[in-house]
């Protein structure tokens, strides 16, 4: 099997070659192709790659590589998922004056990496709007933070403006509903602007990147390779330790270091605890937005139960932080291993409990089913990832698309609705919990012994490596270059900010009362998709900025 | 609440009249259903109580449309739809009510047995008082979620108290006039201090009651649960005239 896909794998790469003639490609390693083309067959190469050979853009990415080849450079990461390769489509950009043409009306999943490269990096893009999206409006014109010249810490001035979104009404019996960035339905900042007619939402505009945290800026400046797991780790609250782990992958695969097998499998267990109790959390979150409050207590309750276990499994509730490059820092024992299956044994029934009691429950069948919808065809447009594309018929999961840790050693299934609603959303999350309760058992059956790390790391420069996870909330991207010492660029797309743009299919001519729960429904964690705040490291205070122009526009064109 | 400070709404001072209001009729619709229990003939009729409801009902749901809030204004007009089926219901059914008994006085409600017709009145009394308390599956003019309390957002300190305790009060009405309603034909013969303990007594277990429905229920939506309503409302009304025409 194994064979074959590494045969279909190198046709696939001599069709590339074929089709691209004139780009150069190369093969980085077993799951990553770089093809570096000129800017002016950009548009061209990645229709060619879209639509011939069956790609989705996972991200792209913007490098200042002044210092070694005198221009910018553009990445944009296109997974074949059949065969579980990576394209990674290389472009230059000018020194002087970076400008790209726009491929955002090809591929709508470049929309926001195009604007996050304008707005950090200062490459343009030609034919499309450009407008700050993550940087405030008294951030300085020219003042690029992610490229090299632009030393870290940077203080500049800052002041507190309004802002003005951009919805206008167009008729009087229309409303503009705000929905945050304080609100009740979002646990985090962020801000949806709902333009209403009677109960229906007939036009939407989003503004994010509230609480922006510069994590890439600090990895490239300040830290090493061995720090940053700890920082990856802390890009999100619920789900951190895919984060470490996709960008310890990331790092251990530009060195070509195999990480043993048993920290392999501990990786994975932990993935899939990480998984439970993200699932518990937000189906008990669905339950409480839909006014089921019962079952959010109860879901929350044994969601605790899983807390417990991680703290034992590796001290700590939440932020696990066992991950290193090369393997892990804390092995898990045999009494462990016991307490674990107990533990998942009872999670079980009492979960398929309480789920059979919420389904039972109509209010919530009825306002889960046929609201929120996102087709196939739009979840493929927007390449969405995780439950939100399984719900829409789309089978994609990194665990069986590009497997990674332990993950090709067990046996699970990829849930899979057609119906795109957010019943189906929610019922992939129910199977998933299933499946990663069936995926622990089957890991800890056969958990090899051995070391949990490698002694010593080395990670050479100037490498290129793209790891992928599949988070909670879907395929989490780290890409990365490798530095001295620590990487010199390092990207990070989280599954929600894929997922985001999606909303704009499913929230338009829907009921207003359907709004948070469609906004809930791809599980929304903006800590992950934000990356960037002012904070001042000498007193600690932190500053909100906001920004006076409109914000990330979720309609195309 | 009480001890914060008045904060009045953009451009609506007579919402200090407004609030006060509510509570005052609520506080008199709870009054005027312990007298009609009590068996006070000639001012406490199914009518008037009848009339107290709509216009309890009135002043509760103009306060959030005076108010400039989407929010409010949003939830203001999800409570108007939901009561215009749920209103015409309660005023059907107490008028059935005063028809199966043939008096206008609540007290007499006690002479009636608990024929099938009956059962069906109770049951729609019971689902149309239920609705009235704006618990879960009918709080949406207040849904959080989407409406960061709708109905309840422009209002704070002691108005907001006020506007609550109008709220409980009118629960706690309700959940009399609902107790009585269930209780009257196992209350004939008994003397009126014992009649009105009674349902006193029992109204808290209809609060009771009413707050386990609220828990195993999740909330309803604008268009689902007036839908919803009218067909049961409709359905049950129908059913129980006819069997009372065939004499059940």
């Amino acid at each position: 099997m194994k064979c074959m896909s590494i045969e279909l794998k190198r046709e696939f790469i001599e069709r590339l070659r074929e089709e691209l003639p004139y780009a150069k490609v190369i093969v980085l390693n077993y799951e990553d192709v770089l093809v570096e083309i000129p800017p002016t067959k950009l548009r061209e190469t990645v229709e060619i790659v879209q639509n011939r050979f069956k790609c989705l853009l996972r991200t792209c990415a913007a490098s200042d590589e002044r210092e070694m080849n005198k221009s910018f450079a553009m990445y944009y990461i296109f997974g074949n998922d059949s065969l579980g390769l990576n394209i990674i489509v290389k472009t230059m950009a000018d020194s002087e004056n970076p400008v790209l043409p726009s491929i955002s009306d090809i591929s709508f999943a470049a929309d926001w990496c195009e604007l996050e490269a304008y707005d950090l990096m200062g490459i343009r893009f030609s034919g499309r709007k450009l407008y700050r999206f993550i940087l405030p409006p008294s951030w300085p014109e020219g003042l690029y933070p992610l490229r090299k010249d632009v030393k870290y810490p940077l203080r500049v001035k800052a002041s507190v403006t309004g802002e003005r979104i951009g919805l206008t009404r167009e008729a009087e019996a229309q409303i503009l509903v705000p929905l945050g960035p304080y609100h009740p339905a979002l646990h985090e900042p962020e801000y949806f602007e709902l333009l209403v007619e009677g109960e229906r939402v007939v036009g939407l505009v989003y503004r994010g990147f509230h609480v922006h945290r510069g994590i890439e800026k600090i990895a490239e400046v300040k830290l090493t390779y061995d720090q940053i797991p700890f920082l990856a780790e802390r890009i999100c609250g619920i789900c951190g330790f895919t984060h470490s782990t996709a960008y310890c992958q990331a790092v251990e695969k530009a060195a070509k270091i195999d990480t043993p097998e048993r920290a392999q499998y501990i990786r994975s267990i932990l993935l899939e605890i990480e998984r439970i109790h993200s699932h518990l959390l937000w189906i008990g979150v669905v339950c409480h937005i839909l006014g089921y409050d019962a079952g959010f207590m109860h879901l929350w309750r044994i969601r605790e139960r899983v807390m417990v276990l991680a703290e034992k499994l590796t001290g700590s509730r939440k932020m696990y932080s066992i991950n290193k490059i090369g393997g892990i820092r804390r092995d898990i024992d045999r009494d462990r291993v016991k307490e674990v299956q107990e533990t998942l044994s009872k999670l079980k029934k009492e979960f398929m409990s309480i789920i059979d009691v919420i389904t039972s429950v109509p209010e919530i069948v009825k306002r889960l089913k046929g609201t929120g919808i996102l087709p196939r065809s739009e979840a493929l447009k927007y390449a969405v990832v995780g439950p939100v594309a399984r719900g829409s018929g789309l089978k994609r999961d990194v665990r069986k698309d590009y497997p990674y840790a332990a993950y090709r050693e067990v046996s699970f299934d990829i849930p899979v609705y057609t119906e795109g609603d957010n019943l189906a959303r929610f019922l992939v999350r129910v199977e998933e919990v299933k499946q990663s309760i069936a995926i622990i058992e089957q890991l800890l059956d056969k958990l090899p012994g051995g070391p949990i790390c490698i002694s010593r790391v080395s990670v050479p420069e100037g490498i290129i490596a793209v790891s992928a996870t599949e988070a909670p909330r879907g395929e989490n991207v780290h890409f990365i270059i490798t530095g001295r010492g620590r990487p010199y660029r390092w990207r990070v797309r989280a599954p929600t900010y894929q997922n985001i743009p999606a909303l704009n299919v499913m929230l338009k001519d829907t009921p207003l009362a359907d709004a948070p729960i469609t906004i809930a429904s791809i599980d929304p964690c903006f800590s992950c998709t934000d990356r960037i705040i002012v904070v001042d490291v000498k007193t600690g205070r932190r500053r909100v900025l906001v920004s006076s122009v409109a914000g990330g526009v979720l309609s195309h064109g | 609440m009480f001890r914060k400070e008045i904060v009045i709404p953009t451009n609506i001072t007579f919402i200090l009249i407004l609030v006060p209001l509510y509570l005052v009729l609520t506080l008199l619709l709870t009054f005027f259903i312990i007298l009609g229990i009590m068996g006070f003939r000639q001012i406490c009729s199914l009518a008037f109580i009848i009339i107290m409801i709509i216009f309890t009902q009135g002043v509760f749901v103009v306060i959030p449309t005076l108010c400039s809030n989407p929010f409010s204004i949003v939830g203001s007009m999800r409570e108007i739809a939901l009561m215009i089926v749920n209103e015409v219901a309660v005023v059907v059914s107490l008028a059935l009510l005063a028809f199966y008994v043939k008096s206008l006085n609540l007290v007499d409600i006690t002479l009636l047995n608990y024929t099938p017709s009956y059962i069906l009145l109770i049951l729609l009394i019971m689902i149309a008082m239920y609705v009235l308390t704006g618990r879960i599956p009918f709080d949406i003019a207040e849904a959080e979620p989407e409406l960061a309390s709708g109905i309840l957002i422009e209002l704070s300190g002691p108005l907001l108290g006020l506007y609550i305790y109008g709220n409980l009060i009118k629960r706690f009405a309700v959940s009399l006039l609902t107790s009585f309603t269930l209780l009257a034909p196992l209350l004939n013969g008994f003397n009126t201090v014992l009649v009105v303990s009674i349902s006193l007594i029992s109204s808290i277990l209809i609060w009771i009651l009413h707050t386990m429905v609220a828990v195993v229920l999740a909330r309803s939506r604008v268009d689902l649960a007036p839908t919803t309503l009218f067909k049961i409302f409709l359905g049950l009304i129908v059913v129980s005239v006819l069997l009372r025409y065939c004499g059940l």
